[in-house]
């Protein structure tokens, strides 16, 4: 790969500074948990836009979607990808209004209030796990050893420890306001490389003629268990820390709604840009123009510099780093922030002072960085690190979460206890059984099982532990008490 | 043009100019916001600002 023009290089550079000096304007301005952690409840539409999409699409979205187009084709856009626009339409619709008089600062805090102490913390644990962002670690990882030559680890330390401090600094506000120049960012340079991209490779008969009538099959060729798996992911938007963390810090129910249907059609066309520009890659791939044995989540970052000319490579590196950094800095606030607030505050001691509470959840920051470049070194790819994450959620909490927002009548706490820690242990269970006892599939990388003639993929966990999660809510129903 | 090409002008048009008049409609509520101006009521509870 080519070095990096020096102008690019200072482009970089100039975002990087901007982002920490952005933390260190706001430090000051926050005093009061509430603003570090939810702006003091006045996000409008426009900001929750920005914020939503930027935080939500990190580089699993940029780097692997696009590694996934550029081996499976447009079932990337239709089948791994519509299904979260169908859910998110719910969520918008459904959600939204009923969140209106809750008092809560997280999705965990929100279950806590409804089913008790044991819920939260089963409910934080959960949240936490998922809002660590391995998967934006990986690929800033990926950034630094392509674009720069340093090591793994060396891109996953700079990467994260530079996201930390100036959300440190400013908390959400810094947060909000990093991540419009973000948003902005890394629409624009992905807008701006698709139709240099698409060009390079002769357009979509180019595409065609180099990969084939399968990358233009919808359903893919994968076994409908398996992509019905990964489709199943989506129902994760209802359980969305992230979602929830903003919706909770907007200002009306009407800016929610409405950032999440502005939202939609904007995830739509990133998530189809990504997957043209994947396929683009595929096809270069068996030109030989990218090398055959190029890693599939590096696809688009080794393409890119090949065919944009300078300053535009260094803004869509820039690019690159800010749909890590939007994402890293968001969800290590709230990691952080189900470490103290719902995991420390209620089970140590419950009089903790703003000053302190801020405190405590900026050094937390710091050790979500150090679970979280630990968990990426488990995960080989960005997909699968995915679906656990989101199984592990969906099956924790989308139960006692559903039943909490939509169904109106009595909430045992046992019942949200046993939904979330039953669900919880369920997916554990799952990938432990199959990380012991399966064998690897290298055609669908992942691990499998047979049990009595039935195949089993580690993706399968969703199927077992949300009917687990969903009989121990009933049981608990039934056993229960009334709070 | 394939229905392809034309998903793919549609992301550009959305990712290009509609993500820049976002851009420009978040400036003006941050600016104002950061500025002090208490926001207008909203039907969320117990704000702190």
């Amino acid at each position: 790969m080519p070095p990096l023009h020096p102008v690019d290089l200072v482009i970089v550079a100039v975002y990087l500074v901007a982002m920490i000096a952005v933390g260190a304007l706001l430090a000051g301005r926050v005093k009061a948990y509430r603003d570090f952690f939810l702006a003091g409840r006045s996000l409008t539409t426009p900001i929750l836009i920005c914020t939503l999409v930027s935080s939500y699409y990190g580089l699993d979205a940029l780097f692997g979607d696009s590694g996934d187009a550029s081996r499976e084709g447009v079932v990337v856009w239709f089948t791994y990808g519509r299904p979260y626009t169908l859910f998110l339409l719910a969520a918008a619709l459904l959600l939204a209004r009923r969140l209106r008089g809750i008092d809560a600062l997280s999705l965990a805090d929100l279950l806590g209030q409804r089913y008790g102490r044991s819920t939260q913390v089963a409910a934080a644990i959960a949240s936490f796990l998922y809002a660590l962002p391995v998967l934006a670690i990986m690929g800033l990882a990926a950034m630094g050893e392509v674009m720069f030559g340093v090591p793994l680890w060396m891109g996953a330390c700079l990467g994260s420890a530079i996201s930390v401090v100036y959300v440190a600094m400013g908390g959400v506000w810094a947060d909000v306001l990093t991540d419009t120049v973000q948003f902005g960012i890394m629409c624009v340079s992905l807008a701006v490389a698709l139709p240099y991209i698409m060009d390079a490779v002769g357009g979509f008969e180019g595409i065609h003629g180099a990969l084939g009538d399968r990358a233009f099959a919808p359903l893919g060729g994968a076994p409908p268990l398996y992509t019905a798996a990964y489709a199943l992911t989506a129902v994760s938007v209802f359980v969305e820390p992230l979602f929830y963390q903003r919706m909770l810090a907007a200002r009306d129910t009407a800016s929610i709604r409405n950032a999440f249907l502005w939202g939609i059609l904007l995830w739509a066309a990133y998530d189809w840009a990504t997957t043209a520009v994947g396929m683009a890659g595929g096809a270069m791939m068996t030109s030989g123009v990218l090398s055959p044995d190029t890693p599939r989540d590096q696809v688009l970052l080794r393409l890119v510099p090949l065919y944009l000319p300078v300053g535009l490579s260094g803004l869509f590196l820039g690019g690159c780093l800010a749909a890590a950094m939007s994402t890293v800095d968001s969800y290590f606030l709230i990691a952080a922030g189900n470490l103290v607030y719902d995991i420390y505050r209620p089970l140590a001691r419950r009089d903790l002072d703003d000053r302190t509470l801020i405190l405590y959840t900026r050094g937390a920051m710091l050790l979500s960085a150090a679970a979280c470049i630990l968990l990426s070194v488990y995960f080989e790819r960005i997909k699968e690190a995915w679906a656990f994450m989101a199984t592990i959620l969906t099956s924790t909490l989308l139960v006692p979460t559903l039943a909490s927002l939509l169904v109106p009548g009595r909430r045992a706490p046992l019942a949200g206890a046993l939904a979330t820690w039953g669900g919880l242990s369920a997916v554990v269970a799952f990938y432990a059984v199959l990380h012991v006892w399966g064998v690897p599939d290298p055609d669908l990388e992942s691990r499998r099982m047979e049990v009595a003639g039935v195949t089993l993929l580690r993706e399968y966990a969703l199927f077992a532990a949300v009917p687990v999660s969903a009989l121990g809510y009933l049981l608990g129903l039934a056993l229960g008490r009334r709070p | 043009m394939t229905v392809w090409d034309a998903l793919t002008w549609v992301a550009v048009a959305v990712l290009g100019p509609g993500v820049l008049v976002v851009c420009v409609a978040v400036a003006r509520d941050l600016w104002r916001l950061l500025r002090g101006a208490p926001p207008p009521p909203g039907d969320l509870t117990h704000r702190s600002g």
